[in-house]
């Protein structure tokens, strides 16, 4: 069976089809690099939010948790050294 | 998104727990942040020196405070000796304290009370111990003596 040439009409349509494909994809990379880029914005909107809640939520804590009593000192022996000055100051 | 949310949670959860360790952990301090008469005693053999930072003493106020306490009744002469006082009977009553105001960080020094330059030195001649009280105001002064007029009273 012989081979037979397109026609010209035939030759257009493949034409006019290839370039509608190549305008698709371009316009799918373009909404996949826009969503990609809103999804960024998104997320480091939130975080930075985050971020602020949790710097205040600290300063919270610190602000009403009130510091033990020997915390800061030099011995190791922290109970019995605070128990002889507690004592000390209770008896004064 | 619900990743998202998650790792939210464990940065909250985490920075809490920060925020708690800072406040609640036990530190040890250096010697450059403690006293000069911390500072010389902790070299000294026979006493056991300590140095507390902000202790708390009723109300709102907190001092530092240095202890010294003498391992043997050798110590606890020297001890005496070096803050220029007389032996005590080291038999004596538990609650037998001698206090006086001296310079600060000048336990042998005796002087008239002045905030901020001076020290409230505590004798605890049953334990071989000497307390000071490095008060800096006024308020912390009374607060400290405020005990000794509450047992008056009772």
């Amino acid at each position: 069976m012989q081979h037979q040439p397109h026609s010209t009409p035939d030759i257009e349509l493949l034409v006019a089809r290839r370039t509608r494909q190549a305008a698709e994809q371009r316009l799918l990379a373009e909404v996949d690099a826009g969503y990609g880029h809103r999804s960024l914005v998104a997320a480091v909107r939130h975080y930075a939010v985050v971020a602020v809640v949790a710097v205040v939520l600290a300063a919270g804590v610190i602000a009403c948790t009130s510091v033990p009593d020997g915390r800061d000192m030099t011995s190791a022996d922290r109970a019995a050294v605070l128990s002889d000055v507690n004592y000390v100051i209770d008896n004064l | 998104m619900k990743r998202r949310w998650l790792i939210t949670l464990l940065l909250c959860v985490a920075v809490l727990g920060g925020a708690l360790a800072f406040r609640l952990w036990p530190r040890t301090l250096s010697p450059d942040q403690c006293g000069t008469v911390y500072r010389h005693y902790a070299a000294v053999e026979g006493v056991e020196a300590t140095y507390i930072k902000d202790k708390h003493i009723g109300g709102d106020e907190q001092v530092d405070v240095t202890l010294l306490q003498a391992t043997d009744s050798t110590s606890w002469v020297t001890l005496l000796r070096d803050l220029d006082m007389p032996d005590f009977d080291v038999e004596a009553d538990d609650d037998f304290f001698v206090h006086y105001l001296a310079a600060k960080e000048h336990p042998d020094q005796r002087v008239p009370f002045s905030p901020g330059l001076c020290d409230l030195v505590v004798l605890w001649p049953a334990e071989s111990t000497v307390c000071i009280f490095h008060i800096a105001t006024e308020v912390q002064y009374d607060r400290l003596l405020k005990n000794q007029f509450d047992n008056l009273e009772q």
